[in-house]
């Protein structure tokens, strides 16, 4: 090829140099060509794809927890509160070679919250970071151990008083200059937008508190773990309690996390609202040390106290035995015993605290009245189909007896006056057999089997408190409405939701559930059952000195193999005061409490302990007179009563 | 009186200049867009930052261009040897030096760090350009052939085993155009091409399948991995263990992060970008500090200024390639067009390499792209190959 061209040519450019030109820069623009041919499938076609993935790398949503709302007691005494959680931290720089020490006073402070003195020795070795790809050394470590305010200043307190060296005095004045500089700022914090719920009273409340947990839940498309209410309170205020989560959309750094000048949007979280119970701390405390001391002499199984305002159904005071620290809530999951709360989730035949309600409904029907004789059988009842025994042989008792002995044989006879009928709606009309609505979860309702499912021999064991099943708060409710003029009031737990700032947001007003039995009838049992509390009746120890008690006791024999057993009872006394103008109901439970499990002798002197002192507490006017019931003049007790609007049970 | 003012002023290649400070802008905006680094305070001092010192580099290379214009490209051909062999002795020099990033690349002197083997590109091809300025009939000799592969294999061997593979590479289609268009018989190319493509593909299988054809010629481990993430192929052999092949995954994944990082980078910038210095592979540091001004600034700039922006690049560097090819082509002699083919294709190879490295069209090599990676050796160097580029349009009428 090279022969065609010719040095004598007179163009300098020799065509076979031309063509390899030629060739040369055709294969430059096809080299260009195929780089513009892939940026556009990059950049145009793939576009969306590498865009996702690049955002998907470097956006990020950080989330800002709520504070949750606190809980309160009527009057405002901070019953579930939040403390802000910091992370503690240490500087290495100031620690240098007392980082042996300084691990074993931080291991030593912290050890409660099972801080080892290996791990933080490990942290405290020296750390090494990546900057700008070199390998620096960064003087500032987590310890990995979250901390309140308290813990951290305690912490800083006992580290500056920690003998670093046996005889400071004798070290040099650098050396000594060191030890306190490390003192001063080895040890020191970070906050982060965390909270961890307090109970600042620990137990008290425990079971209408209930606690929260830690639990992930889906958000916005997002696994998070957030602070949610397992039980109590907790659980079924947690929308009102836990505010609105606030959020950050922002860039992230590999290696530096969040970057501030990168934030586009940055929403505050919303702190959850209070909650106003209509506990009465200084009750509820009584109602506890009162009920700790009757555990300790009776040793039962579980048992239960409830304070009821009867006007209004507010409960002041709630307590059950056993109980947990609300505080440590992986103990009360693991422990689902010592959480249950007793007052609503416990059913058991009541037994003879029972017969009230089928005394008050014989006196609300008229088929008897107070001073009405029944004859007792001299304790020994049948019909030839079945037995029913005193436990004490009566012969001819009038209505107000037989509830103030508690008489089996007389209580069957008054209400077989009724009929099976009108008992049920009764029954039903007391609140039996469904749950009371209080505004706590896992309320059961007790079993009422229905009347056309009631054998002959049923009547007689319903009338006595056997073959149905009521929960502590049910025969309190059933009870304070007799306090009440015959109205149910439904329970109450909330008294108001406030804003975080106090100011009211809703108010819970108290709801009449209805009018159980006809306000005549409540003056006559509340007459009868104040002899239950009398020289006469079976709650001698629950009479006060000043105020006049209405009660009833209840000493339930509990099923074992299916059999009812003389060993195990159910002690309990419910009952009102002042018995004329009804301030305070108390209920008492003792469940399996040892030796002779009479409600009269357990749980009446526990009531009567705690009635004192909330009568005290509550500033509630003495008794002015007290006198045996049936020489009570009638019209005295009829002027501080409203007569009932309607009657339907 | 004013001839050499007007044989300036008709001969200065305007065009070529303006697509070079085009190009020059482009690379100092985007070398202070990949340098300034987030979330830290920079503590240099502002002659210390990196665009100042590029800044410097280029108008130093911009004084030595014109400097080389002064005297007719045959006096600098006629002392092209010395350049040569001065390279030569800087290149042995350069491996007494200690390893930088695993390699001996560097002459430190004082503040200033040289690379002496982009240097030793432009002298090869200086000194190539003369020994093929010859007559024809000379170049059909074999031997003289040989003489010319071992002017360019020379230099080839020294920058390999600094290592840089990259830069020693890239001497092969230097040397190939500059002897294809300087009129070396067709014959003798075919082959030497056919010969370096069997060793390519060999060295290609070795690496990917283990089957030990070449043990001599054996590659740095980590060029190896480059290879194998080009193909896509696992780093762990065929007989690894299940716990080697995890850690070859590993190992692989370290590897193909800056590639990955780059093609999403490109990809994420879209039609126009995301704008200067607000990229966020970029800024956020996905796309590692350490080569994003350097070897990875298209990514950068197609990250930040989208398909427009690569597009802008692409077209100041085809200009100069065509104002390059028509200085080679209208040039005096052969001494000319083949010393403008060969700055030509080095500009070309640098380009396409290292933006093909940057959207996985090429396995990843440490080329700079011209210009506008920054390094103050690789700009220096190329504004002194476009001076002379410029004399060989300055001088192609000796009058």
């Amino acid at each position: 090829m090279s022969n065609t061209s010719r040095p004598d040519r007179v163009v300098p450019v020799q065509p076979l140099q031309l063509q390899r030109m030629l060739t040369f820069t055709v294969l430059l623009m096809v080299g260009f060509a195929v780089v513009i041919g892939r940026l556009i499938y990059l950049q145009a076609v793939r576009h969306e794809y590498y865009l996702a993935k690049a955002q998907e790398k470097t956006r990020r949503i950080y989330l800002r927890e709520s504070e949750r709302g606190k809980i309160m007691d009527r009057q405002g005494v901070l019953l579930a509160t939040n403390q802000r959680i910091r992370i503690l931290c240490a500087n290495l720089a100031y620690i240098d070679r007392y980082n042996d020490k300084m691990a074993r006073a931080i291991a030593e402070y912290l050890e409660h919250k099972g801080v080892t003195e290996e791990g933080i020795r490990q942290r405290l070795e020296l750390n090494y970071v990546t900057v700008k790809d070199k390998s620096v050394l960064d003087p500032h470590v987590r310890l990995r151990v979250k901390v309140t305010d308290e813990e951290y200043n305690g912490l800083k307190d006992y580290i500056a008083q920690y003998p670093f060296n046996e005889h400071p005095e004798l070290l040099p004045e650098s050396e000594q200059d060191f030890v306190k500089q490390m003192k001063r700022w080895a040890v020191f914090v970070e906050s982060v937008d965390d909270f961890k719920r307090l109970y600042p009273n620990g137990t008290m409340a425990a079971h209408t508190l209930g606690f929260t947990q830690s639990r992930e839940e889906v958000w916005s498309g997002r696994t998070v773990f957030l602070t949610k209410g397992i039980e109590g309170i907790e659980r079924t205020c947690d929308e009102w309690l836990r505010g609105a989560i606030g959020w950050r959309e922002t860039e992230r750094a590999p290696g530096v996390g969040e970057l501030r000048e990168y934030r586009y949007r940055d929403l505050s979280p919303r702190s959850g609202m209070n909650v106003v119970l209509t506990l009465d701390a200084g009750i509820q405390a009584i109602v506890e040390e009162e009920l700790a001391t009757g555990v300790e002499t009776s040793k039962p199984m579980s048992a239960t106290v409830i304070v009821v305002r009867p006007q209004t159904g507010e409960i002041l005071g709630m307590a059950s035995y056993p109980t947990f620290n609300p505080n440590k809530p992986v103990t009360a999951i693991n422990n689902g015993d010592a959480s249950k709360n007793r007052a609503i989730m416990d059913q058991f035949e009541p037994g003879s605290t029972f017969k009230i309600v089928s005394i008050a409904s014989a006196l609300s029907e008229g088929t008897s009245r107070l001073n009405d004789t029944v004859y007792c059988e001299n304790g020994q009842f049948s019909n030839g189909k079945w037995r029913l025994t005193d436990d004490h042989s009566y012969g001819n008792l009038s209505v107000m007896e037989v509830l103030a002995k508690s008489s089996n044989i007389g209580t069957y006879k008054v209400i077989r006056e009724v009929g099976s009928q009108r008992f049920f709606d009764y029954i039903r009309g007391f609140g039996f057999g469904q749950p009371t609505g209080i505004q706590l979860p896992g309320e059961l309702g007790g079993k009422v089997h229905h009347v056309n499912d009631w054998r002959d021999v049923t009547m007689s064991r319903v009338a006595i408190g056997y073959t149905i099943s009521v929960t502590p708060l049910q025969i309190t409710m059933a009870m304070a409405a007799i306090a009440n003029g015959g109205r149910l009031m439904q329970p109450m737990i909330i008294d108001r939701i406030e804003y975080p700032d106090g100011r009211t947001m809703t108010k819970y007003d108290p709801h009449l559930v209805r009018q159980v039995m006809t306000e005549q009838s409540t003056l006559d049992i509340t007459k009868a059952l104040s002899q239950v509390v009398s020289d006469q009746g079976t709650a001698r120890r629950a009479e006060l000195e000043k105020y006049t008690v209405a009660g009833k006791t209840g000493t339930a024999r509990k099923i074992v193999n299916g059999r009812y057993t003389h060993s195990k009872h159910l002690a309990s006394f419910v009952g009102f005061l002042p018995a004329e103008a009804p301030e305070i109901c108390i209920s008492v439970m003792f469940n399996e409490p040892e030796g002779r499990g009479y409600g009269g002798i357990h749980s009446a002197p526990v009531f009567k302990l705690i009635a004192e002192r909330v009568a005290n507490y509550l500033n509630l006017k003495p008794s002015e007179w007290y006198m045996p019931a049936e020489e009570m003049p009638e019209d005295l007790i009829v002027q501080t009563r409203v007569m009932p609007v309607h009657f339907q049970p | 009186m004013n001839a050499p003012y007007n044989r300036w002023n008709q001969h200065v290649d305007w065009v070529l200049w303006l697509a070079l400070a085009g190009l020059a802008v482009i690379g100092l905006a985007f070398i202070y867009s990949a340098a300034s680094v987030h979330g830290l305070s920079d503590p240099q001092q502002w002659y210390q930052h990196r665009f100042v010192k590029q800044m410097f580099a280029l108008g130093l290379g911009l004084v030595l261009a014109g400097a080389l214009c002064l005297v007719d490209y045959h006096l600098i051909a006629r002392w092209s040897l010395v350049f040569y062999w001065a390279s030569i002795i800087l290149l042995l020099l350069v491996l007494l030096f200690d390893p930088v990033y695993g390699a001996r690349r560097w002459i430190s002197v004082g503040p200033i760090r040289l690379q002496p083997s982009e240097f030793a590109k432009i002298a090869t091809i200086c000194a190539l350009g003369n020994f093929l300025s010859r007559p024809l009939d000379e170049l059909r000799v074999p031997s003289l052939f040989f003489q010319a592969l071992g002017l360019i294999g020379l230099p080839f061997c020294l920058i390999l085993i600094e290592p840089d593979l990259g830069s020693s590479l890239v001497l092969i289609p230097v040397g190939l155009v500059m002897m294809f268009v300087a009129g070396i018989p067709r014959t003798f190319l075919s082959r030497l091409v056919g010969g370096a493509a069997l060793v390519m593909v060999l060295v290609v299988i070795d690496t990917l399948f283990y089957p030990k054809l070449l043990p001599v010629v054996q590659l740095e481990e980590y060029q190896k991995n480059r290879l194998r993430v080009y193909f896509g192929m696992s780093f762990a052999p065929p007989d690894a263990t299940p716990t080697e092949k995890r850690n070859a995954e590993v190992e692989k994944r370290r590897f193909t992060y800056n590639v990955d990082q780059a093609l999403i980078s490109v990809g994420s910038g879209g039609m126009t970008g995301k704008g200067w210095c607000q990229g966020t592979q970029n800024a956020l540091g996905y796309l590692p500090k350490t080569v994003a001004h350097n070897d990875f600034i298209f990514s950068v700039i197609a990250e930040e200024w989208g398909f427009l922006g690569s597009m802008a690049v692409l077209c100041l560097n085809a200009v100069v390639v065509i104002q390059g090819l028509r200085i080679a082509s209208q040039a005096r002699d052969r001494m000319g067009r083949v010393i403008a083919t060969g700055v030509v294709m080095l500009w070309f190879s640098h380009v396409f390499i290292n933006i093909g490295m940057n959207i996985r069209l090429m396995p990843v090599t440490g080329l700079p792209l011209p210009l506008l990676s920054d390094g103050g050796s690789s700009a220096l160097s190329f504004m002194v190959a476009m001076g002379l580029l410029q004399n060989v349009k300055l001088y192609k009428r000796n009058y």
